[in-house]
């Protein structure tokens, strides 16, 4: 079982998960992407996946909608049991490269990027506390992902 | 999903205040933690303009729904 797997299945839900101040997400989109190909790379089950124009359940408030443009969408807060943002950096780090030398999952997932004319992103949610240091992407996370030209996007705060 | 006839909370590019987090009776942590998902999920950056509504729900500038912050967690 893979790492992520191992975690996906560890982690009860929790009060403290629910007020989580760090995650992560990765996502592929574009109007051409089937999410299946995403899914058929990567071990883990998305939080929200659909092609362009497919309905799906978006919660009991929103009920269903159609997808704006297709996409496989991850966030780890319900799969990473920290607070902590490298841990979150970790999981996507050893989904993406299962071994540390080993980058066929990026081979591939470049690949359905390239025939889709898809782009990949991740961004990284953490709300400290008062006067709280804002963590550090590492530099080893920017150069994994890299290969896939994902824009890393932060959204850091501290309570006010 | 049919427009919200909810009255709008905001509706600009950016982070909204508190004040929007309160008004849904939310913690401004959770709502800040729901609304980046939402947007995230939409294939939208946190610098892209969504409309807020009073029910929680989140569209995007032309009015497509992105989802509901009270679904969120």
């Amino acid at each position: 079982m893979s790492r992520a797997s191992r975690l996906a299945t560890s982690t009860t839900k929790t009060e403290a998960q629910a007020d989580r101040k760090a995650f992560v997400t990765l996502r592929f989109a574009g109007d051409e992407l089937d999410p299946r190909d995403i899914s058929a790379i990567l071990p883990v089950k998305p939080t929200r996946a659909h092609k362009k124009g497919q309905e799906f359940f978006a919660g009991p408030h929103a009920g269903k909608m159609r997808g704006r443009t297709g996409i496989w969408f991850l966030a780890t807060d319900k799969l990473v049991d920290s607070d902590d943002l490298a841990d979150h950096l970790r999981l996507v780090q050893t989904l993406l490269y299962p071994k540390p030398s080993d980058d066929h999952r990026v081979s591939k997932l470049r690949e359905v990027l390239r025939r889709t004319h898809s782009h990949a992103h991740v961004t990284c949610f953490w709300h400290g506390e008062p006067g709280e240091a804002a963590p550090q992407i590492p530099a080893h996370f920017k150069s994994a992902i890299k290969p896939l030209a994902a824009e890393i996007e932060t959204d850091f705060a501290t309570a006010r | 999903m049919a427009r919200s006839r909810a009255r709008i909370l905001w509706s600009n590019p950016g982070n909204p205040p508190d004040s929007v987090a309160r008004a849904l009776g939310m913690e401004p942590r959770r709502f800040s933690r729901a609304l980046h998902k939402i947007k995230a999920a939409g294939d939208l950056s946190g610098s892209d303009h969504v409309i807020i509504y009073a029910d929680g729900l989140v569209t995007d500038e032309q009015g497509e729904p992105l989802g509901n912050l009270h679904d969120e967690d």
